[in-house]
């Protein structure tokens, strides 16, 4: 299953409190390929990739022209969306009404594409939920 | 010609100045037009989808700009940034280049109102240019 993490690249510190707990969640896993954009300091064209995965990750604490951008194809791709979202954040609008409008679609049994989380434990914890109701369908 | 409009929802003053400087120079340019300005609801990709144009203010690093950008990018729509120079962001976000053409031809910057209606003049013509293109051919031989 593909797998991409749409983030601002302004969220702090985001390669230990994103990377590593979905890294690790997706540990052992082979048949999961996840793509981190800013692993490093070049910018990827991410348009093809958000078409073609199964699921975008996209952490929305923090505000982004880019991660908006990724959001939109995403969007009209109709490729699968799980939003992820500090608790003590409130979260933009225009997030919250991108995400009910697709809650319709593929679900994987899931009962909410809305997450919040008050730690990088806790945000492991539910995006291991998702990958494993996702290995279920 | 029916011109959409993308612009951070945080300042309401700055949003109507732009949105008044671009209503005054596409009817200069267009005896028909209807302008939409960007909101905030759940059909808006189906009003981006039946436009001829997006026109977006990108100084502030707001996400239903981006969205809106996002949702044009994927239905091919003809793109028109705009920057205001000296705000939040001295620089351009990065990630707005995943969308620029390639010369960045559609990205204008303006520092005062006077900037703002010559760039808008300058996208508007690009517009007029590449219709040309598009329902005429033979125009690119001139090109």
């Amino acid at each position: 299953m593909k797998i991409y993490v749409a983030h601002s690249r302004s969220l702090e510190d985001y390669q230990n409190t994103l990377y590593k707990p979905i890294a690790q969640a997706v540990l052992g896993k082979w048949k999961h390929e996840v793509t981190f954009p800013h692993i490093d300091d070049s910018v990827i064209r991410s348009q093809e990739l958000i078409r073609k995965c199964d699921l975008v990750i996209a952490e929305v604490s923090e505000p982004s022209i880019g991660l908006g951008i990724e959001l939109g194809w995403a969007d009209i791709y109709g490729t699968d969306v799980c939003y992820f979202c500090r608790t003590n954040v409130k979260i933009p609008i225009s997030v919250a009404i991108i995400a009910s409008s697709q809650f319709h679609r593929n679900t994987y049994g899931r009962s909410t594409n809305m997450y919040f989380y008050y730690s990088t434990g806790n945000l492991q914890e539910q995006f291991s939920e998702i990958i494993s109701l996702m290995e279920k369908d | 010609m029916k011109v959409y409009i993308s612009c951070s929802l945080s300042s309401p003053e700055a949003k109507t100045d732009f949105f008044v400087a671009v209503e005054k120079a596409i009817k200069e340019h267009y005896e028909y037009c209807e302008i939409v300005l960007s909101q905030i609801e759940l059909g808006k990709k189906w009003i981006i989808r039946h436009c001829d144009i997006m026109i977006a203010e990108v100084s502030e690093n707001s996400m239903s700009v981006g969205v809106d950008i996002g949702i044009a990018e994927a239905f091919v729509k003809p793109t028109f940034f705009f920057y205001l120079e000296g705000t939040q962001y001295y620089h351009i976000p990065e990630s707005l280049s995943l969308v620029f053409n390639e010369k960045r031809t559609n990205l204008h910057y303006y520092n005062n109102p006077q900037c703002l209606e010559y760039q808008l003049d300058k996208a508007i013509h690009m517009n007029k240019t590449l219709e040309q293109i598009r329902f005429d051919p033979i125009t690119l031989e001139g090109i």
